[in-house]
């Protein structure tokens, strides 16, 4: 497996991560009452929107070079 | 004198499919994730044997690992460490394209990147080995402070805990350095953050046990600094790595560029599986 492959297995995972920090969030009551749950929900979906983006990119940049 | 030849470290090993650097790496990162599966398994194993009420602290209401760590700084040590993934595999990919300079560019800020994760784990360790819980064999009271109780099944019958969570202010000592007492700031109750904070004077001899955050805080606490420990060995070690090829790397380049582009690319496999190992610690330590 090339790194190329490894690292497209990695963004897959940390988009999953993020998707669970989201809902995570959405679903913590903070102890304090504070939006930091909320916050931390926002940050995910936004990560995991943003790596997908990226992921496009760079399947489209690494086109030329083997998965092994 | 003849130089030995190490055969396959450009062209692909006819067995393996693959040059003999990263057949190896790939060996190394079999042995890492039995290394890493060890230490999780004892993480789940602990964690579901846990009396109620002592994950990941004793007097803690739920058993998410968020009472007492910092998902904030854990959120952004895990930003920092999913761009070095991406600089990594543009480091990568440039000098397979055969640019150079761009290419030591984004090995560099990797390393830095390494290095930013490095400063918020300080921070993080810092924090938690500067707070204490203290506990009492009796109920404590004193100057408007009250120890909070906690009831522990044991296998030795139902046991009350009076305890405290806060910071040591100021450590009494007699004239021959003997430890007499200690000047504690209690934590605010849960729902009081912004209260003011109060202190009290607590004699050696009420203390049943003072112990920090520290790995003998806790099980939850031991296990939080072996496996975050060793995740920032390994992460120690991928900068040595890094910062080498970004100090000796142009003389490689200009007589092997093949060969130093898959140097890169075996360091690059190692760092994706270090960020990986990461990607699992943070919702398995601190969320969940």
């Amino acid at each position: 497996m090339s790194l190329k492959a490894f690292h497209v297995f990695f963004v897959a995972i940390a988009i999953l991560m993020c998707v669970s920090l989201g809902v995570w969030g959405v679903r913590t009551e903070s102890a304090d009452g504070s939006s930091a749950p909320l916050i931390f929900a926002a940050v995910g979906f936004a990560g995991a929107i943003v790596l997908g983006v990226y992921g496009v990119w760079m399947l489209k940049k690494l086109k030329r070079f083997s998965y092994v | 004198m003849s130089a030995t030849v190490i055969p396959y470290d450009v062209k692909p090993h006819p067995l393996t499919g693959m040059y003999n650097g990263k057949f190896g790496i790939w060996l190394f990162l079999a042995s890492e994730i039995m290394l890493f599966g060890a230490l999780f398994s004892t993480y789940v194993l602990l964690r579901v044997g846990a009396p109620d009420g002592t994950w990941p602290i004793i007097g803690a209401e739920t058993t998410r690992g968020d009472q007492i760590l910092n998902v904030g700084l854990a959120a952004l040590n895990t930003a920092f460490l999913i761009t070095s993934s991406v600089t990594m595999v543009l480091a990568w990919a440039n000098l397979k394209m055969g640019d150079f300079k761009k290419g030591q560019t984004m090995l560099l800020v990797t390393v830095a990147l390494a290095g930013a994760f490095l400063v918020v784990k300080y921070f993080e360790y810092s924090s938690k080995l500067h707070h204490y819980a203290v506990t009492f064999d009796e109920h404590f009271e004193r100057d408007g402070v009250e120890s909070r109780t906690f009831k522990a099944s044991t296998d030795n019958g139902d046991r009350t805990i009076h305890y405290l969570w806060g910071h040591v202010e100021e450590t009494k000592k007699d004239s021959e350095g003997t430890i007499l007492g200690y000047v504690f700031a209690p934590d605010p109750e849960p729902g009081h953050e912004g209260a003011e904070h109060k202190k009290v004077e607590i004699q050696k001899s009420e203390i049943a046990r003072l112990t920090t955050w520290g790995p003998e805080g806790s099980s939850f606490l031991g296990c939080y600094f072996v496996i975050t420990g060793l995740h920032g060995l390994h992460i120690v070690g991928g900068i040595v790595v890094m910062l080498w090829f970004v100090l000796t790397g142009s003389k490689m380049w200009k007589s092997q560029p093949d060969k130093y582009a898959n140097r890169i690319e075996c360091t690059g496999l190692y760092w994706h599986f270090v960020d990986l190992v990461w990607i699992f610690l943070f919702p398995v330590l601190y969320l969940l």
